[in-house]
């Protein structure tokens, strides 16, 4: 333990003589979080998009929609105002007050109760991309629900050869289909269904990606002693192999928590993020970097130079990093990203630091933290046994 | 020079790369204060050798013992009495020398005042003390040499193995370096030397071992190996005068086995150029010559190599 810790220290000592390394794991993180939680902090509040709402029908149709964006607003998703016309909703959304406003015409109630084709306009803001994509995802939604009833009345109608149906048949489906609820549903998986600010978000997602570069010093420091001939007298020392690898692994953990702590704190006291609980965010960290050494750990077995080697990792960093959510919540890409994105480390440090950001306690992000430390166990005791080729070869 | 008991022993050392034996069956033992050398062509198998030897490598079969403990890659005590200079520098360039030194001090046990102490005694001896706490990355190519040695030496082993430690040095440092190790060879440590340079086995060897192919093909002191070449030194004098008149006189001399008059010179064949050198150059001097210039050829490992391998161990 006392060489490991050894080791440790020298490459401790080389680390902080590298002005790079101040740069990677500290300022570029801190930099990103600070610009994509300023731009989109800007535009949205948080994760409760502001939607308007002008209707002019005043009928039963539009009123569905109402009432699931009330629905919405109950969960903090949504925040909705009601506008007088299509004009204050025009004013509001260009002057960034609105994300996007749903405006519906006089009579179109009436209209989809004919079984003619109703139309109603969604205004969007491009300075607010999010949430005019789930603007426009609630209104498809919506009328693909819309649809569905005119089906119903129209098959009802039909099947009771009362053509064109009559008031009392129309009446009485869209009543029936009413009282289900509307199948349009927005939850915010990561914050546990509770808001959580876009500055926070994007600190913790930004110190999770760039963790998961921070470790590969230590990782990497293996094949650069290699390169160098330093590993030469490492596995000549009176010291075993696990020895050597547990020095370097004790480095990058150093280096990974304390880069992630900084980070925190900075995002803390600069940005106003919010981590929630410091027992929990200490053991996620830890549970994070063990992750990230593990997965750099292995893909760096895999590769047969130093370069390759960074090549590899940084790609499967990007990519799980993409997957995971650390540039946008996972639940906005879909059901299929949301369930690839549950074999990625990301994912579940994201969500267990927004859970913790969002004053969930360490109880429930434990699940999330032995998934992280499996993950980092699985792929890490892989990559040990790789690793030692790198210090003794057979 | 007083030979003791081996310090390190090697008995049937084999690894085979591929279908390709690397180290074949090799054999040595080196004793306290003595140093011996590993001599061949590169992709001889020397650096093979040593990386089983210093616990770098697994071997596929046969035994080490360094200081009567048991090598493998993961023994401690036997690593603890080896030290190591490889043949590529193994420095931390982002770390001064000092820093270095007590990096590696450490891993060797080593610690507090009696640490420091002995940096400051090897930094005398690669004399880098007033660069000691500058960044290697500054040094010069000869003062990382140094100092690449100065760390094998730092935890004061049995066993130092240098592994081609002057190539691609300047001729200064290369006389620094080979002086250093004839010291510590007095010094009483057992030196395991390799090189491919002819000059430098002669120069520090007190044995030699030949290898080619992976396999050690002679042993021995200078004067063993020479005499299983057989051949007699040379002599060719350039000089003006009455050449065959010296020739006579010169065919009397004890240990003069032939000569040859030649346009400008005689060329003369004896048992040992050195002892007779004097007495030969006098006699020629009686006679009237006039001397410009004496080259004599011993025989040397170069021949040894060339008689046993067909090959110059250059070109090999």
């Amino acid at each position: 333990m006392r060489a490991a810790l050894l080791i440790a220290g020298k490459d401790l000592r080389q680390r902080l003589r590298d002005r790079s390394a101040y740069i990677s794991g500290l300022l570029t993180p801190f930099g990103l979080a600070l610009i994509l939680g300023a731009t989109l902090g800007n535009t949205d509040d948080g994760f409760q998009f502001s939607f308007g709402l002008v209707d002019n029908d005043k009928g039963e149709v539009s009123k569905s929609l109402l009432i699931a964006l009330q629905e919405m607003e109950a969960e903090e998703i949504v925040r909705l105002t009601t506008l007088a016309d299509a004009a204050a909703a025009a004013t509001a959304v260009e002057e960034h007050q609105l994300a996007a406003a749903f405006v519906f015409p006089e009579g179109f109630s009436e209209t989809v109760r004919q079984g003619g084709a109703g139309e109603f306009t969604i205004l969007t803001s491009p300075e607010a991309e999010i949430g005019a994509a789930v603007a426009t995802s609630v209104g498809r939604r919506f009328a693909a629900e819309v649809e569905a009833v005119r089906l119903a009345v129209v098959t009802a109608a039909t099947a009771s050869g009362q053509v064109p149906p009559s008031p009392e048949l129309v009446a009485q489906v869209t009543a029936q289909a009413q009282a289900q609820p509307l199948a349009i549903t927005f939850t915010n998986s990561d914050a546990g269904g509770r808001g959580i600010d876009y500055k926070s978000y994007y600190a913790i997602g930004i110190a999770v990606f760039f963790l998961f570069f921070t470790v590969q010093f230590g990782v990497l420091g293996l094949l650069i002693e290699r390169d160098e001939g330093t590993m030469t007298r490492l596995a000549a020392a009176p010291i075993s192999p696990a020895t050597v690898l547990a020095g370097k692994a004790l480095g990058s953990l150093a280096v990974g928590m304390f880069s992630m702590v900084a980070l925190a704190l900075a995002t803390t006291w600069l940005l106003g993020a919010h981590w929630g609980s410091s027992l929990g965010v200490v053991l996620v960290i830890a549970a994070g970097t063990v992750a990230a050494m593990g997965l750099v750990l292995l893909v760096a077995t895999l590769a047969k130079t130093t370069e390759q080697a960074g090549g590899y990792s940084a790609l499967i960093a990007v990519v799980l990093g993409l997957l995971g959510g650390t540039f946008f919540p996972v639940a906005l890409g879909g059901s299929v990203i949301s369930i690839v994105s549950r074999i990625t480390p990301h994912r579940w440090l994201i969500e267990a630091f927004t859970r913790l950001s969002a004053g969930d306690g360490l109880t429930a992000v434990l699940p999330a933290i032995a998934a992280v430390l499996g993950f980092g166990l699985v792929t890490g005791a892989i990559g040990w046994a790789r690793a030692e080729r790198a210090v003794v070869r057979r | 020079m007083e030979i003791n008991a081996p310090v390190l022993e090697a008995r049937q050392l084999r690894k085979v790369f591929g279908d390709r034996a690397a180290v074949d069956g090799v054999s040595l033992a080196v004793a306290a204060g003595e140093t011996y050398g590993l001599l061949g062509p590169n992709g001889a198998g020397k650096t093979t050798t040593i990386s089983i030897i210093a616990g770098l490598l697994r071997g596929d079969s046969g035994e080490v013992t360094v200081a009567g403990a048991p090598l493998d890659t993961k023994s401690v005590a036997a690593k603890a009495a080896i030290g190591l200079v490889p043949q590529d520098l193994a420095l931390y360039p982002d770390l001064t020398a000092r820093e270095n030194l007590r990096f590696f001090g450490r891993l060797y046990g080593l610690a507090g005042e009696k640490l420091a102490a002995r940096i400051q005694e090897v930094l005398e001896i690669i004399e880098l003390p007033e660069r000691a706490d500058d960044r290697t990355s500054t040094y010069s190519g000869g003062m990382k040499r140094r100092l690449n040695i100065g760390i094998g030496l730092l935890h004061q082993p049995k066993l130092l193995i240098l592994d081609e430690p002057t190539v691609g040095v300047d001729p200064q440092s290369r006389h620094a370096i080979l002086a250093s190790v004839e010291r510590l060879s007095q010094e009483g440590l057992a030196v395991l030397y390799t090189t491919h340079y002819m000059e430098e086995a002669e120069r520090l060897c007190d044995r030699v071992g030949i290898i080619d192919h992976g396999r050690i093909i002679a042993e021995g002191t200078r004067a063993e190996l020479v005499a299983l070449v057989g051949q007699r030194d040379r002599i060719r004098l350039k000089a003006d005068g009455h050449l065959s008149e010296a020739a006579t006189a010169a065919e009397k001399l004890e240990g003069v086995e032939e000569v040859t008059v030649e346009s400008g010179g005689l060329h003369l064949i004896v048992s040992n150029a050195r002892a007779l050198l004097p007495r030969l150059l006098a006699i020629v001097g009686e006679s009237g010559l006039g001397v410009d210039s004496v080259e004599v050829r011993e025989p040397d490992l170069e021949t040894v190599f060339l008689h046993l391998t067909g090959r110059a161990l250059r070109d090999a």
